[in-house]
C-alpha cells in the first residue's frame, strides 16, 4: 500500500509538470497560431481592399461600390471560418456585409481593443474582443478616409483548432504518466526505503547524526532512477508538444500563404480579365518586391508561364525552368489565361520553413526554461515526498529527536513562498505597475512601490526578529503566509495604482516575518552540523524559488487566456496551499527543548554563529540601558538604528566594504533587477517569457557562484573577492547596457552575457562580505553579531534607496538601456575604489 | 494689386472659360426659366429606381437629381439671384454659400458633389447659391460678389465656396481676412496666379485654396514612370495662349532646366483655322523628329506633351499622327479616347475630384475646427490617369503595372473603354 501511495505521489509530481508543460504548449499555440490566422485574415481582407481601391480612387461614393458580393463570396466559400466581411462608412454605419455573421455586427464590434501582437501596424489594424479577431483596413479615396473594411474570425475557430490539435498530446501525457507509474511500481524495490532502513534513518539518536542527503548507494541510485524516468517522461511529452506545434504552425502558414497568393493573383487577374497581356506591362517585378516587403515572411514570388519563370523576385532566375524550392512552404495560384497569347500563367509564392522553425525554437527555449524550473520544483517535491513517506511520529516535547525531518519540512515552504512572492511576477511586475501608474496618470510611481516594499520589509525584519525567538517561528510563519496569500489575491483582484502601495507594504511585512520565522526555525532545529544544510536550504529556496517562479510566471503570463492577473490568482492559490501546508505540516516548536539559540547570534547567510565577545556583551548592556532610558517605541527604534549605524562611521574598512560594495549590490538588485530591468527589456521589445528567461540566467548564476564561493570565503582574501565582485558587477552591467547599442542577436547575446556575469559577481559578494565585515575593526569593537546587524542596516538602505535612485535615472532617460552602462561604470569604479582604499589602508597599517 | 496679377487673373479666367467650353459644349443660358424635369435617380442601396422631380426657380442653376431628392430649392425672399437649398430631412448643421460669376452645368455638378460629399459623411447642410454676374457683359460683377459676402455674414452662413477662378479672384481680392472661412472651388493654380506663395503652406488668411491643375513635379513623376529614361519632352502649345504659356510651359521649362532634360517647344501661331494649324504642325514636326531620331534612336527617351490650349486640343489627331512611335501624353483626360487616334496616357484632375477635395476641406474647417489659412493648396494626388492600351501596343510601349492599377480610365487593346472608375465596362 505504501508503495502504491509513493508511486501515486511521484506520478502526481510528473502529472503537475506535464500539465504545466501542456499548458505552456497550449499557451505557445494560443500566442502564435492566432498570429497566423490573423495574417491570413489580413491577406484575405487585402484582397477585398485591392478590389475596392480603383473604385475609391475614382472618388465615387463608397455605398455605390458594385462588386462587394462578387469579391467577398469566393473568399467566404473557400474559408467558411470567416464570420463576416463588412464595410462601415465614416460615421460607423454598415454599408456592405457578407458572411454568416452579418446579423451580429454589433456583437463583433462591441469592445474591440487593439490586438496585443499586431504583425504590421501600417497596413491594417488588428483588434479583438472576447469573441472575435477583427482585421480592419482603411478605405481611402484620394482625399481622406471614406470607410473601413472589416474581416472577422471567431476566436472559437482558432481555439477549437488548437484544442483539437492538443487532444493527442493530452492522451500521450496520460499514457506517459501511466507508464511512469508502472515503471516506478516495478522498480520500487530499487528506490524505496526499506522498513528496517527507515527505522535506522528516521529515529536518530540525540547525538545528531541526521544525514543531509540520502547516504546509502542504493538510495542515490534510486533517486537517479526517479529523476531519469521523470526527465524521460517530461521530454517525451515535450517532443509531442513540439510536433503538435509544428503541425499547427504549418497549417497556419499554409493558410496564410494561400491567402497571399490569392490576393496577389487578384491584382494580376485585374489586368488579364480586361483582355490585356502580361507583356503589356512593365514593373511587375517591382509589384512583387513591394509585396514581399510588406509580407516579410515571403522569400520569393514568381510568375511563370507553364514551367518557365518570367518574373522572379530574384532576377537571376528569370528565364529559368521553374522548380519548387527546397525548404519552403509553397503555394501556387493559377491565373487567368493570357487571352492574347493563350499562355497559362502561374503564380508561385514561397515562405521558408525556417520561419516555422524559428517560432518553434522559441517554443523549445520556453520548454527548456520550464524544464529547469520544474526540475527545481520536482526535486523539492521528490525530497518532500521521500521525507513524508518516511515521516516519523512527531511527539510533542520530543521533536528534538526529529531534527533532520523537521529541517526537510521548511525548505519547500520557503521555496514556494519565494516562488510566489518574487518569482512569479518578477518578469512583469514592474511593467504591470507602470501600466497601472499610466492609467492613473502617475509618473515615476513604480520605483516608489518597490521602495515601499523594502521599507516595510526592513521594519518587519527589525520588529519580528526578537518576537520570533521569543514566541517561536510558527505563528510568524502562519501570519507571513496569510499576508502573502492576501497580497497575491489583492494583486489579482485590484487594479487601482494607489492600492498597490498597500499591497507592497503587506508583501514587505509578510516576507520580513517569513524570513525571520524561517531563519529562526532553521537555527532552532538544526544542529551545528546541519547548519550548512540549513544555509543551503535558505540559499536554494531563495534563488531556486526566484528562478523557478520567474520562468513559470513569465510563461504563464504570456498565455493570452490567463494574463498577468490570472498569474496572481494562481499565485494566491499556491500561497493558500502553502499556508495550509505550514498550518498542518510544520509543527510548533514552542515548548520543545532545543539548544538555547537566538537568531541574533547567527549570520543570516552562512547560518554560522557569530562570536559573542566581552565587548559585545558590554556594548549590548550599554545599548539596552540607553534604550530603556528612551520613551516611546518609535524613538527607541530610531535610537537603536542610530546607535548601530554610528558605531561604524569611524571604521574605513567597514564603511568602504558596505558603501562601495555591499550597498551598490543591493541598489542594483532592488533598483535595477527587480524594479527597472523588466521595463527596460519591455522597451527593447522582449516578450514577457523572454524577460523571465533572461532573469533566470541571473538567478541561476547567483546560485552557482554563491554556492561555490561560500566554501572558499573563509579561506581566501575577502578583499580580493569583493573587489572582483564589484568589478565584474560593473562589467556585467556594462554588457547589459550595450544591448542598447546593438540590434538583433548581438544585443541579446550581450544582454545574456551581462546577466550571467552580473549574477556570478553578485554571488561572489554575498557571503564573503559578511566574512569581511566580521574581520573589521567595528566587529572587533562591537562584536561580529552587532557588526553584521549594522551592515544589514546599510543593505536595507540600499534596498530602499535603490528603486528610487535607479528609478529616477531610468525615468530621466526613458528606460534607455544605455543608462545601465553608466550604472555599470559607477559600480566598477566603486569596486576599484574599494580595492585601492583597502590597499592604502593596508600600507598604512604596515607602516 | 499689381498689373501683372490682374493680367494673370484675367488670363486664368479666359483659360478656365476655354476649359469649360472644351469639357462641355452645353450653354447654361439654354436652360428653361423654370424647368420641370423628371429623372431616374440611382439608388444603389435598394436597387430600386426612384423618380425625382427636379425644379428650379432660376435658369442658371438646375440642381441634379440627388440634390433635388434631398433639398428643397427656392428663391431667397426678395432676391432674384440667390437660390436657397434647405434639407428635406433634419436640421442643417452648417450653412454653405456658393458664389458663382456665371451659370454653368459644371458648376451645378460641383455644387452637387460638394453637398453630397457632406451628406455621405452624415453632415446635414443647407446652402445658398448666389450668381454675381453682370448681365450686360456676362463677366464677374465684383459689387454683387461683395453683396453676396455681406449676405452670407448677415444670415449666419458658415462657409463660402467661390466657384471658378473669377469668383475666387474676386474673393481673394476683396475678402481676404474676412470673418467667414472660404474654400476655393474649380480654381486654377493659385501659386502660379500669385494668390499664395507655395503649395505646401497655408495662406494664413481665411481662404483655403484648391487647384484643378496638376503641379509640374507630380506630372513629371508620372511621365518618368511611363518612360524611366525620359530625356526629351516636346511640348505643344498655342503661342498666343498666354495662360497656357504661363501655367504649363514656363513651369515645365524651369523644371527641365533644374532637372537636366530637354524641353523642346512646338509653339503654333497659325490659329485662324484648324487647317492652318495642321499645316503649321506639318512644317514644325520634321526638324523636331530629326532631332529626336538623332538623340533618341530607339524612341524610348522622349514624349510629346499636349497642353490644353484649345488650338492644340482641336488638332490633336494631327499631333498623334505626326508623333509616330513616340508616346503622346496629354494634360486633358479627354484626349485619351477610343480607337488609336488617342494620346497614350493623360495625367489630369477631374472637376469632380476637385469638388470632393473642396468639400473635404470644408468639413475639416467646419467640423474639425481647422483654420483655412493653415491648409496647404488642395492638390489631387494621384491625379486622374487614363491609358489607351491599343495606342500603347501600336507604339510598342509597355505600361507600368502600378499606373494601370491606379488608372481611372482604361481603353483596352481593341481601343474600347474597358474600365472606368474602377468598374469593368462590359
Amino acid at each position: 500500500m505504501k508503495r502504491l501511495i509513493n508511486v501515486v505521489r511521484l506520478a502526481l509530481v510528473l502529472s503537475i509538470s506535464l500539465g504545466l508543460l501542456i499548458f505552456i504548449g497550449l499557451g505557445e499555440a494560443r500566442r502564435t497560431y492566432p498570429q497566423f490566422a490573423v495574417e491570413k485574415l489580413a491577406a484575405q481582407g487585402e484582397l477585398v481592399q485591392t478590389a475596392m481601391h480603383p473604385f475609391l480612387l475614382a472618388d465615387l461614393p463608397l455605398n455605390q461600390y458594385p462588386g462587394f458580393n462578387t469579391v467577398t463570396q469566393p473568399i467566404l466559400s473557400s474559408d467558411p471560418h470567416i464570420y463576416a466581411i463588412y464595410v462601415t462608412n465614416v460615421p460607423g454605419q454598415v454599408v456592405f456585409a457578407q458572411g454568416a455573421g452579418v446579423q451580429d455586427v454589433g456583437a463583433i464590434q462591441a469592445g474591440q481593443a487593439p490586438y496585443a501582437t499586431q504583425p504590421d501596424a501600417s497596413r491594417y489594424l488588428v483588434t479583438e474582443n472576447d469573441g472575435y479577431y477583427q482585421v480592419s483596413f482603411e478605405l481611402r479615396n484620394r482625399f481622406d478616409q471614406v470607410g473601413t473594411l472589416h474581416i472577422t474570425l471567431p476566436k472559437s475557430v482558432v481555439q477549437n483548432t488548437i484544442n483539437s490539435a492538443f487532444l493527442p498530446v493530452q492522451g500521450g501525457a496520460v499514457i506517459v504518466v501511466c507508464l511512469y507509474m508502472i515503471f516506478l511500481f516495478v522498480t520500487s524495490s530499487r528506490w524505496m526505503v526499506k522498513e528496517e532502513d527507515e527505522e535506522e534513518n528516521v529515529f536518530v539518536k540525540p547525538g545528531e547524526k541526521v544525514p543531509a542527503t540520502p547516504p546509502s548507494g542504493w538510495q542515490q541510485a534510486g533517486t537517479k532512477l526517479i529523476t531519469f524516468s521523470y526527465a524521460a517522461g517530461f521530454l517525451a511529452v515535450a517532443a509531442l508538444v513540439i510536433i503538435t506545434l509544428t503541425n499547427i504552425y504549418q497549417d497556419g502558414m499554409r493558410g496564410k500563404i494561400r491567402a497571399l497568393a490569392d490576393s496577389l493573383g487578384y491584382r494580376l487577374n485585374s489586368a488579364l480579365e480586361l483582355g490585356l497581356s502580361i507583356d503589356d506591362f512593365t514593373g511587375i517585378e517591382q509589384v512583387f518586391d513591394e509585396y514581399r516587403a510588406s509580407n516579410p515572411d515571403l522569400s520569393y514570388v514568381v510568375l511563370a508561364v507553364d514551367d518557365n519563370v518570367i518574373i522572379h523576385t530574384d532576377a537571376s532566375q528569370n528565364g529559368t525552368r521553374w522548380e519548387p524550392q527546397r525548404g519552403h512552404f509553397e503555394e501556387n495560384a493559377s491565373l487567368m489565361q493570357d487571352e492574347q497569347t493563350g499562355r497559362n500563367l502561374f503564380l508561385h509564392l514561397g515562405i521558408p520553413k525556417s520561419v516555422i522553425y524559428n517560432r518553434l525554437l522559441t517554443s523549445a527555449r520556453n520548454f527548456v526554461a520550464l524544464f529547469v524550473a520544474t526540475a527545481f520544483l520536482s526535486s523539492l517535491f521528490f525530497s518532500l515526498i521521500r521525507s513524508m513517506s518516511n515521516r516519523p511520529p512527531l511527539i510533542p516535547g520530543q521533536l528534538r529527536k526529529q531534527r533532520g525531518f523537521l529541517l526537510s519540512l521548511i525548505g519547500p515552504f520557503y521555496f514556494l513562498s519565494i516562488f510566489v512572492i518574487h518569482g512569479l511576477a518578477q518578469a512583469f511586475l514592474a511593467p504591470y505597475f507602470e501600466s497601472l501608474a499610466e492609467a492613473s496618470h502617475v509618473t515615476s510611481g513604480t520605483s516608489t512601490l518597490f521602495s515601499t516594499y523594502y521599507v516595510t520589509y526592513t521594519i518587519a525584519l527589525f520588529a519580528t526578529a526578537r518576537p520570533a525567538d521569543k514566541y517561536g517561528p510558527k505563528p510568524f510563519l502562519v501570519i507571513g503566509a496569510v499576508l502573502v496569500a492576501v497580497e497575491l489575491l489583492l494583486l489579482g483582484l485590484v487594479s487601482n495604482f494607489y492600492m498597490m502601495y498597500l499591497v507592497m507594504a503587506i508583501t514587505g511585512i509578510g516576507e520580513g516575518m517569513l524570513f525571520n520565522a524561517v531563519f529562526s526555525f532553521i537555527i532552532r532545529v538544526s544542529s551545528a552540523r546541519q547548519r550548512t544544510r540549513g544555509a543551503s536550504i535558505i540559499v536554494t529556496s531563495l534563488y531556486g524559488g526566484w528562478l523557478s517562479g520567474t520562468a513559470i510566471g513569465s510563461l504563464l503570463a504570456a498565455d493570452p487566456t490567463l494574463g498577468i492577473r490570472g498569474v496572481f490568482i494562481i499565485g494566491a492559490v499556491v500561497a493558500a496551499l502553502n499556508l495550509l501546508y505550514v498550518i498542518f505540516a510544520i509543527p510548533s516548536l514552542q515548548g520543545e527543548h532545543f539548544e538555547e539559540t537566538s537568531t541574533q547570534q547567527f549570520d543570516s547567510v552562512t547560518l554560522q554563529p557569530t562570536k559573542i565577545t566581552r565587548d559585545d556583551m558590554r556594548a549590548e548592556i550599554d545599548r539596552e540601558r540607553k534604550l530603556r532610558q528612551t520613551k516611546g517605541p518609535v524613538q527607541r527604534f530610531l535610537l537603536d538604528l542610530w546607535m548601530q549605524a554610528s558605531s561604524s562611521f569611524s571604521d574605513l574598512n567597514f564603511m568602504t566594504a558596505a558603501i562601495l560594495v555591499g550597498v551598490p549590490v543591493k541598489v542594483v538588485v532592488a533598483g535595477l533587477i527587480k524594479a527597472s530591468l523588466p521595463l527596460v527589456l519591455k522597451q527593447q521589445n522582449y516578450p514577457t517569457q523572454d524577460v523571465g528567461q533572461i532573469m533566470m540566467l541571473y538567478f541561476g548564476a547567483v546560485l552557482i557562484s554563491s554556492s561555490i564561493i561560500s566554501r572558499l570565503a573563509d579561506k581566501g582574501s575577502t578583499r580580493l573577492i569583493l573587489f572582483l565582485g564589484g568589478l565584474f558587477s560593473g562589467l556585467g552591467l556594462l554588457l547589459m547596457g550595450l544591448m542598447g547599442n546593438f540590434t538583433g542577436a548581438l544585443a541579446t547575446v550581450t544582454l545574456l552575457a551581462g546577466m550571467i556575469v552580473l549574477g556570478l559577481a553578485h554571488g561572489l559578494i554575498q557571503a564573503p562580505i559578511i566574512t569581511h565585515i566580521s574581520r573589521t575593526k567595528t566587529a572587533k569593537a562591537m562584536g561580529q553579531s552587532a557588526a553584521s546587524s549594522v551592515y544589514r542596516l546599510y543593505e536595507r538602505i540600499g534596498n530602499i534607496g535603490g528603486p528610487l535612485l535607479i528609478g529616477a535615472l531610468m525615468v530621466q532617460t526613458t528606460y534607455d538601456a544605455k543608462t545601465i552602462i553608466w550604472i555599470g561604470a559607477a559600480i566598477a569604479s566603486f569596486g576599484l575604489l574599494f580595492f585601492l582604499m583597502a590597499q592604502f589602508k593596508k600600507k598604512e597599517v604596515a607602516k | 494689386m499689381t498689373l501683372n496679377k490682374v493680367t494673370q487673373i484675367l488670363l486664368a479666367c479666359v483659360l478656365l472659360g476655354l476649359l469649360l467650353a472644351a469639357c462641355d459644349s452645353s450653354s447654361p443660358t439654354a436652360a428653361p426659366t423654370v424647368p420641370v424635369v423628371e429623372v431616374i435617380a440611382p439608388t444603389p442601396e435598394t436597387g430600386t429606381p426612384e423618380t425625382v422631380e427636379i425644379t428650379s426657380p432660376v435658369e442658371w442653376f438646375i440642381p441634379a437629381a440627388p440634390l433635388a431628392a434631398s433639398w428643397n430649392v427656392s428663391l431667397a425672399p426678395g432676391q432674384t439671384e440667390t437660390v436657397l437649398m434647405e434639407p428635406k430631412e433634419g436640421e442643417a448643421q452648417f450653412h454653405l454659400l456658393f458664389l458663382l460669376t456665371r451659370g454653368h452645368v459644371l458648376y451645378n455638378r460641383a455644387i452637387e458633389v460638394v453637398l453630397t460629399t457632406f451628406q455621405e459623411r452624415g453632415i446635414i447642410t443647407s446652402a445658398a447659391v448666389v450668381l454675381a454676374m453682370d448681365p450686360e457683359t456676362k463677366l464677374a460683377d465684383v459689387d454683387k460678389c461683395l453683396a453676396a459676402l455681406e449676405y452670407a455674414e448677415a444670415n449666419g452662413y458658415d462657409l463660402i465656396y467661390p466657384i471658378g477662378s473669377d469668383a475666387t479672384a474676386a474673393v481673394h481680392d476683396n475678402y481676404r481676412g474676412g470673418d467667414l472661412p472660404v474654400v476655393a472651388l474649380l480654381a486654377k493654380d493659385p501659386v502660379l496666379l500669385g494668390q499664395i506663395e507655395a503649395y505646401d503652406v497655408g495662406s494664413g488668411t481665411n481662404i483655403a485654396y484648391t487647384s484643378v491643375s496638376v503641379p509640374v513635379d507630380i506630372q513629371m513623376t508620372y511621365f518618368r514612370q511611363l518612360i524611366p529614361d525620359l530625356k526629351n519632352i516636346v511640348i505643344l502649345y498655342d503661342q498666343n495662349n498666354t495662360s497656357t504659356v504661363k501655367t504649363q510651359v514656363e513651369p515645365l521649362d524651369v523644371y527641365a532646366k533644374e532637372n537636366g532634360f530637354n524641353l523642346i517647344p512646338i509653339a503654333v501661331t497659325q490659329v485662324e483655322s484648324n487647317d492652318a494649324t495642321r499645316i503649321e504642325l506639318q512644317t514644325l514636326f520634321p526638324p523636331i523628329m530629326n532631332t529626336l531620331r538623332h538623340d533618341d534612336p530607339n524612341n524610348n527617351q522622349s514624349l510629346f506633351l499636349l497642353t490644353n490650349s484649345s488650338k492644340i486640343v482641336d488638332v490633336f489627331d494631327e499631333v498623334v499622327k505626326l508623333a509616330g512611335d513616340i508616346p503622346v501624353v496629354s494634360l486633358l483626360q479627354e484626349q485619351v479616347q477610343e480607337g488609336n487616334v488617342s494620346a497614350v496616357m493623360s495625367v489630369a484632375v477631374s472637376f469632380d475630384s476637385n469638388s470632393i477635395l473642396a468639400a473635404v476641406y470644408g468639413i475639416r474647417i467646419l467640423q474639425a475646427g481647422e483654420e483655412p489659412g493653415s491648409l496647404p493648396v488642395g492638390l489631387i494626388t494621384p491625379p486622374d490617369v487614363a491609358i489607351n492600351f491599343m495606342k500603347a501596343r501600336q507604339i510598342n510601349l509597355r505600361i507600368p503595372f502600378t499606373l494601370f492599377e491606379t488608372a481611372s480610365k482604361v481603353y483596352g487593346i481593341d481601343g474600347y473603354l474597358v474600365r472606368e472608375k474602377g468598374q469593368i465596362i462590359p
